[in-house]
């Protein structure tokens, strides 16, 4: 017989031997080896994927070895684990990859984690072996952030995939990874990603400490934790940005921020953020600093629009139609003639609808939200008209308020600037346009009094830092000219670049 | 007076040297009813009171309020009424320029709620927020002013500005307390406006400061005779308004300019009495302690009640010799609280966010 065939009749003898879901820790116990702790088993674990196995070896002792079936490669447990201890090629001790575990509390953890754990027969106390499943989609185009020209990748639900993607476009030895486990229950994997020389130490630390405390049963998505971490004075805007592009977390670790990923999250959290970071995006950087001014302006005055046009169409129409031309005051009078409702009814029952359909369409499958669509715009619009419950000029106002709320590319700024929406359109029905501008200032004075990991939320203009004002917000130079990193990060390194050395 | 004030400090500097436009704007009516000692009152308190704060802020360190004690208390009970008084009288004249123009239809309180609840909810956030508000609205401020001064230029005639009597005088008294708020705003606001974070900043913002509340109240007199002419300037009760309100664009989403002048007042009210509310109720805070939160809200809510009194339509004679004496108060007691609280090492932490 060639050693092959010897091979496989012992492994086939083994695995007749090998006793399938063993029941009870209290059944296991007899006759084993002694573990290096006083529970070597998975105390609590079961289910029909908890797998408890016995390894016969050739010199006729026994290694026990559990794991959770779904979260391993079993072809991996086979060829790394199964063959060397059964073939004699290896023991506990020098089988590759196993790690000694301190405590039962361990091994739980790490079983959850896609390990196998191992004890008994010649080797030592119970070892682990990490044979957790490559599960996740591979990676893809960003669907929340989309690009024309700029990088496609998009984050995944796997964080090891993720962490990987940010080191293939940063390849910095000072890139620090640091993972922080966090859940009771979850125990989620969450990484800390900063760059070591740029970022400023407090708020590494700050955020790591954060992490360490947060005390919670699961870790739902990236959006939980940054609400979480960065909870303060209550506000309907994102104290935190998110992202599902590599290319944005990258650029934010040389800027002197931090990223924070979770594990089983597309989206990585960037920390801190300013409110007009909002109206960025990384696509206008690939485009040229013509583009990028442009893009930002229009961004601004279309969010801007977005969230008070309605609110100074009912102060114009209602206390203030004064301050309109006569031809356009002629106008709006004639358009709503028959609307048995005062402008602010009015326009506050197309927003709500407007916003109902919005609500309904992002909710929706696609094929749905088209049919939603037609329905919202051809049927329910042009009833509202007919019937003269909305005058037109009020459903334009509407509609227009509605597409600029989605100029930016961050979903909890879009909802806040909405609700905010509906607060100058009440401002200006109980004042006209000095009740609507008296919204605004509430506004401006609140997102003056917010900060981001102690960065204010208004910065580079309140408080002014003119030079980052004009280099990297209005300013159509190229990037080279871009020589320190925005002062709102206030990060230790603050060369960019060195124009001098480029040319 | 090296190392960062406390932006508590830089606030009541600017209230300080806002006071010196009082006279500025009323040479006429301090002549003609208390003599030539009346107009120097502000002028010397303010003169005090800046040179008093940069003496005394050398000898007290530059964060004096942290430290509490008499000093501390003797600021709260002199300096917190007067700088919440600044706040309600400021409300109320804006409210009555509105009023008077712009929201016809509504009572008086309601700009009188538009812009203290807009304030308030800013001076929430603190005196550093209200800093940064102040940063992010002052171009918008600024170039409104320059829209409001550029827009009426076609209407000019300057054969109005030729004649025996020019009469800026008479225009300066017509201009009516309802402008001391603007013009005064407009130096609060480059003083205040975030980058006063050491003296010799602060001493800096405030001579802008006050060269450009000058050149406003120049320009605001001018225009209305340049416009108009005599006798009819010496009628208006809001010249700058009636100056606005004298251009039509029809081609422009606005047919009046007394609009873009309101938005621009409502916003230099917003700031300045959400300033001094933030101002004053800081100073209150630091007091409550050793005065007792009974005496602290008496100390809040008297000189807005009286405030409401002082700025009714025809007591503007009570209303400036109001503001004379907060010049006088303020001048005097800054210094002295300060001094009062005596010496403290400059610890230097940043003042977050006012760079």
């Amino acid at each position: 017989m060639t050693p092959l065939h010897d091979l496989r009749s012992h492994c086939e003898r083994l695995l007749s031997r090998v006793v399938a879901n063993l029941g009870s820790s209290e059944d296991r116990s007899a006759g084993l080896g002694t573990p290096a702790f006083s529970a070597p088993d998975a105390p609590g674990l079961s289910g029909y994927d908890v797998v408890r196995e016995e390894i016969a070896l050739r010199d006729g002792g026994h290694v026990r070895l559990v794991y959770v079936r779904t979260l391993i490669e079993v072809g991996r447990l086979w060829h790394e684990v199964v063959l060397p201890l059964a073939t004699g090629r290896a023991d506990l001790a020098t089988l590759v990859g196993a790690e000694p575990v301190p405590d039962a509390i361990t091994v739980t953890r790490r079983l959850l984690a896609g390990h196998v754990a191992l004890w008994g027969g010649p080797g030592g106390p119970t070892r682990t072996v990490n044979l957790s499943a490559q599960i996740g989609r591979p990676v893809g185009e960003a669907t929340t952030e989309s690009a024309v020209s700029g990088p496609k990748a998009a984050f995944v639900e796997r964080l090891e995939t993720n962490i990987s993607l940010i080191r293939g476009s940063l390849r910095d030895p000072a890139l620090r990874v640091e993972v922080v486990i966090v859940g009771r229950r979850s125990r989620t994997e969450v990484a800390l990603c900063y760059v070591d020389d740029i970022i400023r130490r407090e708020l590494l630390d700050k955020a790591r400490a954060g992490l360490e405390a947060m005390d919670v049963d699961i870790v739902r998505s990236a959006a939980d934790l940054g609400s979480q971490l960065y909870a303060g004075t209550w506000t309907p805007f994102p104290l935190v940005e998110q992202t599902e592009r590599p290319d944005k977390v990258v650029d934010a670790l040389v800027s002197g921020r931090l990223a924070i990923l979770p594990d089983g999250s597309p989206f990585a959290l960037v920390a801190p953020t300013t409110f007009w970071r909002f109206v960025e995006d990384s696509e206008t950087r690939v485009l040229g600093p013509t583009a990028v001014v442009f893009a930002r302006f229009m961004r601004l005055v279309g969010l801007g629009a977005a969230t008070g046009i309605a609110g100074l169409y009912v102060a114009a129409t209602t206390a203030t139609i004064t301050i309109l031309p006569a031809r356009l005051a002629l106008a709006v009078g004639a358009s709503r003639a028959g609307v048995p409702y005062p402008p602010l009814t009015e326009t506050l029952f197309a927003l709500i609808i407007a916003d109902v359909l919005v609500e309904a369409t992002v909710q929706a499958s696609k094929q749905v939200g088209t049919a939603l669509t037609i329905v919202g715009t051809l049927i329910i619009g042009q009833m509202l008209v007919q019937a003269r419950l909305a005058s037109d000029l009020t459903l334009v106002v509407v509609a227009a308020s509605v597409i600029g709320t989605f100029l930016t590319v961050s979903p909890a700024l879009s909802y806040a600037l909405r609700l905010w929406k509906y607060v100058l359109v009440f401002a200006a029905g109980l004042g006209g346009l000095s009740g609507w501008i008296a919204g605004w200032l509430i506004l401006v004075g609140h997102l003056a009094g917010l900060e981001s990991a102690g960065v204010p939320y208004l910065s580079p203009l309140g408080p002014v830092h003119l030079d980052e004002l004009w280099r990297y917000g209005l300013s159509p130079l190229p990037p080279q000219n871009m020589v320190r990193r925005p002062r709102s990060w206030r990060p230790r390194d603050v060369i960019r670049a060195r124009p001098e050395k480029t040319r | 007076m090296r190392g960062e004030l406390s932006p508590l400090t830089i606030g009541l500097l600017a209230f300080v040297s806002s006071l010196c436009v009082t006279p500025l704007e009323y040479p006429g009516f301090w002549l003609a009813s208390l003599g030539p000692l009346a107009v120097l009152a502000p002028i010397g308190a303010t003169a005090v009171g800046l040179l008093g704060t940069t003496v005394a802020m050398r000898f007290s360190g530059t964060r004096p309020w942290e430290r509490g004690g008499p000093g501390v208390r003797f600021l709260a009970v002199a300096l917190a009424p007067v700088v919440l008084f600044g706040a309600a009288a400021n409300t109320e004249v804006y409210a009555q320029a509105s009023a008077s123009v712009f929201t016809v239809h509504f009572p008086l309180y309601y700009p009188v709620a538009f812009v203290g609840v807009a304030s308030a909810v800013a001076a929430y956030y603190g005196v550093v927020s209200v800093a940064r508000t102040i940063s992010v609205l002052f171009p918008l401020v600024a170039t409104g002013l320059v829209l409001l001064f550029a827009a009426p230029i076609g209407n000019i005639d300057l054969r109005n500005l030729v004649g025996p009597q020019p009469a800026f005088q008479p225009t300066l008294d017509g201009m009516t307390i309802a402008s001391l708020g603007a013009v005064r705003g407009f130096l609060v606001l480059l003083v205040w406006g975030g980058r006063a974070r050491n003296g010799r900043a602060a001493t800096r913002a405030a001579l802008l400061g006050v060269a450009g509340a000058g050149l406003l109240v120049v320009v605001s007199t001018v225009w209305p005779l340049a416009i108009f002419g005599l006798p009819e300037a010496l009628t208006l009760r809001f010249p700058l308004l009636a100056v606005t309100g004298s251009v039509f664009w029809q081609w422009f989403p606005s047919s009046s300019f007394e609009a873009l002048t309101m938005v621009v007042w409502q916003v230099v009210a917003f700031l300045v009495v959400a300033e001094y509310i933030a101002l004053g109720a800081d100073v209150l805070r630091l007091a409550v302690p050793s005065l007792g939160r009974l005496p602290a809200f008496a100390l809040a809510v008297l000189p807005v009640a009286l405030a409401s009194v002082q700025m009714r339509p025809g007591a503007q004679a009570a209303a400036l010799v109001a503001f004379n004496a907060l010049a006088v108060a303020v001048g005097l007691a800054l210094p002295a609280g300060l001094l009062l609280a005596g010496r403290r090492p400059a610890d230097g932490p940043e003042a977050a966010g006012v760079t």
